[in-house]
């Protein structure tokens, strides 16, 4: 220790040793100073894994070409003129059920449609959005600070925007790095490169190898209006997640580039990477019958979006809240799904339903070309009844949900009992099959909260 | 603030029935009558909760799934607790 300090030095001195020797037992007992893991703060039964319960075989996976599901590829796996033929049918069933009146498909319902899908400013960008001011413009340092501190602030700020959870997974060349897309919806190939700086082409898209870290978050849908699904107005709510979507993830960027970091965002609708894997290893939640996330604070009522960094976060866990165990009893999905595309195995398989399915880990896998066939069939747009029909489905305010939860966690033996209670409580009798589970017309009644959701209900289970 | 309320009225209650009340409940009839106020509240929050969430029929049902064994619990307790009050004063 240096001589001649004054007070105020001489503190911190002393503060340096005690933090020194704070550092003494943990190097005596072999623990490694690697980086903390990240808590979103659930409650206690919620348990935290080092893997999730979704198998992965890391050798299988392979970087995904976005074209190939049936959001872009549907060619691929339907001939051209069978595509028209849909198109042309769904746009007929639309018009019909416009100049009828049918409820869900009226003019008052295509109107507010329209306007969630396209109305305001809704903009998605790779790169960052534009030259942003940060700490070169400000003539202060980028911020720093320790990755646990990080992945508060980055948590922080995002849930002010409109995310729902933020989560964290730090990418590894050999497994979760797989989870980005090969080529993105617009055709570009997305390529990791050892560089500096991102880089945007007619043809390609380059991520540095130093943006190791995805931020993965889930914006809200609405349970009340998904359960006037499959109909226009059903379909509402996941168009506003969408570009609610948009309007965070610019904001994200923007904040990102503030701290003197990058923010490499989706380009596109469900670009840059799969969501519910990382998702799923985000600790978001788990993975679903419906193929599909599946979270313990709004079960299937959210979509999941994501973005890179190269501002070092700490990761978030994987989670088991007892929802993929639930799925193996419950298949209440399946029993909803009009277009008989989800599976009613008792076990997730390795075997893939088709190229629309990436391979690699044991799921429950979709039949999509069956699902797109019904949808443009039968509804004219989205369909969603697998969401609405789920049991956790529900807004937690009842008891009895929060019960259902914590025993879905914690006593599986109890998961079909509790699956048939959810058919008695909230399934209509008798169920119209392939019909919305509410009526669409009162939905115009209903004086629902901002954006038709919960906002408080993460608040209220981290507290 | 309403369960504060019913907080504040079945703690009064209780307190009365195990100090200073005239009939002293035996330990069967503590059980019986705790579970079934536990199954009333229980029911009552289902219910107002489910009208909140726009789910009346869930409401419906979970007032009644477990209400009704909580009011026969309570009626149980109180049964039990009168008869033998008036067997011991007559």
């Amino acid at each position: 220790m240096p001589e001649n300090l004054t007070r105020r030095e001489f503190i911190g001195e002393l503060g340096k040793l005690g933090a020194a020797a704070s550092l003494v037992p943990m190097v005596a007992a072999g623990e490694s100073m690697e980086t903390k893991a990240f808590s979103l703060g659930r409650p206690g039964w919620i348990k935290e894994l080092d893997e999730p319960l979704t198998e992965v075989d890391w050798q299988q996976v392979a970087r995904y070409n976005e074209r190939h599901t049936t959001r872009r590829g549907f060619n691929l796996y339907v001939e051209q003129e069978r595509i028209d033929q849909l198109g042309e049918l769904s746009s007929e069933l639309l018009s019909d059920n416009l100049k009828n009146d049918v409820p869900g498909y009226t003019l008052k319902d295509r109107a507010l449609q329209r306007a969630a899908r396209g109305g305001g400013a809704s903009r998605q960008f790779f790169l960052d959005p534009e030259k942003v001011q940060g700490p070169d413009t400000w003539g202060v340092p980028k911020w720093t600070g320790t990755p646990e501190e990080a992945s508060q602030l980055v948590s922080a700020a995002m849930r002010h925007m409109g995310a729902a959870t933020v989560g964290f997974v730090e990418l590894q060349t050999e497994t979760t790095e797989k989870f980005i897309y090969s080529v993105d919806p617009d055709g570009k190939e997305l390529r990791i490169e050892d560089v500096e700086l991102p880089e945007e082409t007619e043809e390609y898209r380059v991520i540095p190898k130093k943006a190791r870290y995805a931020i993965v978050y889930t914006v809200q849908m609405s349970e009340e209006t998904m359960a006037r699904c499959p109909t226009v107005l059903g379909s509402l709510t996941t168009s506003l997640t969408y570009t609610r979507s948009q309007n965070i993830q610019e904001r994200a960027q923007t904040f990102l580039n503030g701290l003197g970091y990058m923010g490499l965002a989706e380009s596109s609708t469900n670009a840059l990477g799969i969501s519910p894997a990382l998702g799923v290893y985000a600790g978001l939640g788990e993975l679903s019958r419906y193929n599909r996330l599946l979270t313990p604070e709004y079960g299937p009522m959210v979509r999941v979006f994501k973005l890179l960094t190269d501002l070092p976060l700490a990761p978030t866990k994987p989670i088991d809240a007892g929802l993929y165990k639930f799925c193996h009893e419950c298949k209440k999905c399946a029993e909803a799904c009009p277009g008989k595309s989800l599976s009613f195995d008792d076990e997730p398989s390795w075997e893939t339903r088709g190229g629309w399915n990436n391979p690699g880990h044991r799921a429950w896998f979709e039949d999509s070309v069956l699902c797109r066939f019904y949808q443009r069939t039968y509804t004219g747009t989205n369909c969603g009844l697998c969401f609405s029909a789920c049991p956790f489905a529900t807004k937690n305010l009842a008891s009895f949900n929060r019960v259902r939860n914590y025993m879905a966690a914690t006593v599986p033996a109890f998961d079909s009992t509790f699956k048939k209670m959810d058919d008695l409580l909230y399934t209509n009798f008798p169920l119209e099959f392939g019909k919305p589970q509410k009526d669409c017309e009162e939905w115009w009644t209903l004086n629902l909260p901002d954006y038709g959701i919960d906002t408080v209900q993460t608040v209220r289970e981290t507290t | 603030m309403f369960w504060l309320i019913v907080g504040l009225v079945l703690g009064a209650a209780i307190f009365w029935l195990a100090t200073g009340g005239k009939i002293k409940l035996t330990w069967y009839e503590w059980v019986l009558g705790i579970l079934g106020i536990i199954l009333i509240l229980f029911a009552i929050q289902n219910y107002g909760a489910s009208q909140v969430e726009l789910e009346a029929k869930a409401g419906g049902l979970l007032l009644l799934v477990f209400g009704l064994p909580g009011l026969i619990f309570a009626a149980i307790a109180g049964v039990l607790a009168f008869l033998r009050g008036k067997k011991e004063t007559a």
